[in-house]
């Protein structure tokens, strides 16, 4: 069975139902529409990053239906990133918008922690540059703000 | 990624990008931007983890941020080698956490008090969910999770879900039963740590057969049951007939208490691990020669068909079912094919009997060895207490410069030495073993309580074939008894007594003579009837400045002994002590 999916820019795309299902948010439309021919319009996405979306979902389908669990051990948490996936995220921002507004809490998980992964080992100074951001703090603010959390950096 | 594009991420995503960021990452992006401090300074409070030394200035900033922010803590990481470490924490945080509901503590557990734990408990005004105390350093004792405590912990048992002491802990059979029956939410109980059921730690069957466990949804169970009979134990253990370590009682009770047992485990049906052994880590620097088969649970659950273990089979969900050390039999042809169709994903953790009396590793120390050069220790009927002291002595031997037994009023030592029995062998074994092989030994006082039976003390007869080696001890304060007097009860002539003493001295004494560095020798003990005789011996010992013989039937009035002590021990002081109708005056005033 497949579904057929609308682009913010009216490109159609025909997916199994199984793959468009992994994001939550066109499973809960179908499951209210019911048995239906109509097409899904998605007008926050474009062409260019549904395709994306749909090639990570088929690369995902036999996936278990996980929820990412929520939790507070650092030890528990992993930054380890498929390599597929890797190579996958290193297109746009705009498939992280799209993972949270589609619903997609496993895309959306491998997109933060690529995010997560550029802040990592960086300098202030480096990730603005990364990211493109002034620094609106006074050096001695910043010197102020380092100095009241030292103790949380060296251990 | 398009690098530039951070900025257009919705907020919440922002925000879940630190989820993937340790504490360390996150104190970098503070610094970014006044738009990321604000944005991760509620994720970096979240949690925290902190680091807890000796560095003033630091436990300083720890404290003005605590206070400035304490109120964002949702969950804590403590960790610490600092010895009483809440005790010194406690000072430095505010007087409330108001979200904080998760606490791990991974520190030297040894001197976390009670009082301390309550308050610490106390600070939050969330309702705890979890709490977990993991050893850093493995204490002698263990951590205090008392009566104050738990009075603190029940306050949130509504909402704990996860309750663990990865440590040697002391609490008390009741407060556990009593967190399992009003603990509804409660999903993780895990005590482990000791294996000596007399400091607490366990839950005892006959109690918990007569309460209600509310925690229905508990999915980790750790704890040893103990207090069931065991009849059905007959072999020897540790040298001795099983009924010196099995709890007496019938078949028939037996059975009963432990298919009560069973039933109750089996309500918990979301069980996924049931821990009801702990495994003795003979590496470990604490672990005693023999304690293995020592300690083994000879009152817990035989796990066998016929004592009902039928019972459990509901609990599909189990993974893993720990009887380490314990003495169960589920070898049996009945019990292996039971395990086989009604837990076949289980795995089952199991030691086989095990002794090591005779040829284990000897005790190792954790202590450095200068803690050793001086050794006071009280001994009292606490059991507690009087774990290990005297393999410890043994082991450290060689560092112990000074040693000091004291026992305290009702101390019974022969009852320790029963209990003990299977590695310690006796005080006074030990005590010989000490004189014999620690050569740097200087001081040894061992003081009695005047209790005739409470055994401190050196058996003549005995030390009389032992050859003692500390030839710099200084000070001797120890009574030494079993020698025969029969010239107290009777006026025997001078060959009788001359040929009783050097029956004792001849043998005796020559060992003795190497101590010329003696400065103290104390035999007294009071009421004490027998003395030493052949004093002639001693005349050696020049450095002699105070010989205590107080309580003791001696003669060292005549005109011989006068003559002697004045020629060989001008400068001693020797202490006769007073009759007891001269003490009685004197404690009038």
């Amino acid at each position: 069975m497949t579904v057929i999916l609308v682009s913010s820019d009216n490109q159609d795309f025909k997916v199994d139902k199984e793959v468009a299902e992994r994001s939550i948010l066109i499973k809960n439309m179908l499951e209210d529409v019911g048995e239906s021919d109509s097409p899904i319009p998605l007008p926050n996405v474009t062409a260019a990053v549904l395709t994306k979306v749909i090639e990570y979902c088929e690369h995902h389908r036999n996936d278990p239906v996980q929820v990412p669990e929520e939790t507070d051990d650092p030890r528990k948490r992993s930054n380890d990133i498929e390599e597929w996936d890797m190579k996958f995220m290193q297109v746009d921002h705009e498939i992280i918008l799209a993972a949270n507004y589609l619903d997609i809490k496993p895309l959306l998980d491998v997109g933060c922690k690529t995010v997560a992964n550029i802040i990592k080992g960086k300098t202030p100074e480096e990730i603005r540059k990364a990211f493109n951001i002034v620094n609106d703090f006074t050096p001695e603010e910043e010197a102020q703000i380092k100095k009241e959390n030292e103790w949380a950096e060296d251990r | 990624m398009d690098t530039t594009s951070f900025g257009n991420l919705p907020p919440e995503v922002q925000v879940m990008v630190a989820r993937h960021l340790n504490q360390h990452d996150l104190t970098v992006c503070l610094r970014v931007c006044r738009a990321w401090k604000e944005l991760y300074l509620p994720r970096f409070w979240h949690h925290i983890d902190i680091y807890w030394d000796k560095n003033e200035s630091r436990r300083r900033n720890i404290s003005r941020a605590l206070k400035a922010n304490g109120h964002l803590i949702h969950s804590l990481k403590f960790r610490s080698e600092v010895y009483e470490v809440l005790r010194t924490f406690l000072p430095f945080c505010p007087p409330t956490f108001q979200q904080l509901t998760s606490a791990e503590f991974e520190c030297s557990l040894e001197f976390v008090y009670d009082a301390d734990i309550a308050q610490f408990i106390n600070l939050s005004s969330a309702e705890w969910r979890r709490l977990v105390f993991r050893e850093s350093i493995r204490p002698k004792l263990g951590i205090e999770f008392g009566p104050k405590s738990f009075e603190a912990l029940f306050k949130h048992a509504k909402s704990l879900e996860i309750f663990r002491m990865e440590t040697r802990n002391s609490t008390a059979e009741k407060n556990i039963d009593r967190l399992l029956c009003t603990a509804p939410k409660l999903k993780e109980l895990y005590l482990s740590g000791n294996y000596e059921t007399i400091l607490g730690g366990w839950l005892d069957a006959r109690v918990i057969v007569n309460s209600e466990w509310v925690c229905a949804d508990l999915e980790v169970f750790h704890c040893r049951i103990g207090n069931i009979p065991r009849p059905d134990i007959t072999r020897t253990i540790a040298r001795k007939s099983a009924s010196k370590h099995v709890k007496r009682g019938t078949k028939e009770e037996s059975v009963g208490l432990q298919r009560q047992i069973y039933s109750k485990l089996a309500r918990l049906t979301k069980l996924q691990e049931l821990r009801l052994g702990l495994q003795m880590d003979t590496k470990s620097a604490d672990y005693f020669r023999g304690n293995k088969e020592f300690w083994r649970q000879y009152d817990c659950l035989a796990m066998t068909v016929e004592s009902g273990l039928d019972l459990l089979k509901g609990l599909k969900d189990l993974r893993i079912v720990g009887l380490e050390d314990m003495e169960i039999y589920i070898d049996g042809d009945a019990e292996q094919s039971w395990f086989e169709e009604n837990w076949p994903n289980v795995t089952i953790g199991q030691t086989d009997y095990f002794t090591d009396a005779d040829n284990a590793p000897a005790w190792k120390t954790t202590f450095h060895p200068y803690l050793w050069r001086h050794v006071e220790i009280v001994l009292e009927n606490s059991e507690i207490l009087q774990l290990g002291i005297l393999d410890a002595l043994k082991a450290n031997r060689e560092y112990i410069h000074s040693l000091k037994l004291r026992a305290e009023e009702g101390f019974v030592l022969r009852e320790f030495m029963d209990y003990f029995s299977p590695w310690c062998g006796s005080i006074e074994k030990v005590l010989e073993r000490l004189l014999c092989s620690a050569t740097n030994l200087k001081e040894v006082s061992i003081i009695g309580n005047n209790n005739y039976d409470s055994g401190v003390e050196l058996d003549a007869q005995k030390i009389v074939e032992s050859d003692w080696v500390c030839s710099n001890l200084e000070i001797l304060e120890c009574c030494i008894r079993n020698i025969p007097r029969p010239d107290i009860t009777a006026d025997l002539d001078d060959d009788d007594i001359k040929m009783i003493a050097s029956t004792f001295n001849n043998k005796s004494i020559p060992s003795w003579q190497g101590f010329t560095k003696l400065r103290e020798l104390k035999l007294a003990s009071h009421e004490d009837p027998e003395s030493l005789r052949g004093l002639d011996l001693l005349k050696g010992l020049k450095e002699l400045r105070v010989v205590g013989l107080e309580g003791m039937s001696v003669k060292t009035d005549g005109d011989k002994e006068q003559a002697w002590f004045k020629e060989h021990w001008p400068n001693a002081e020797v202490l006769f002590g007073e009759s007891s109708e001269e003490e009685d005056s004197d404690n009038d005033f």
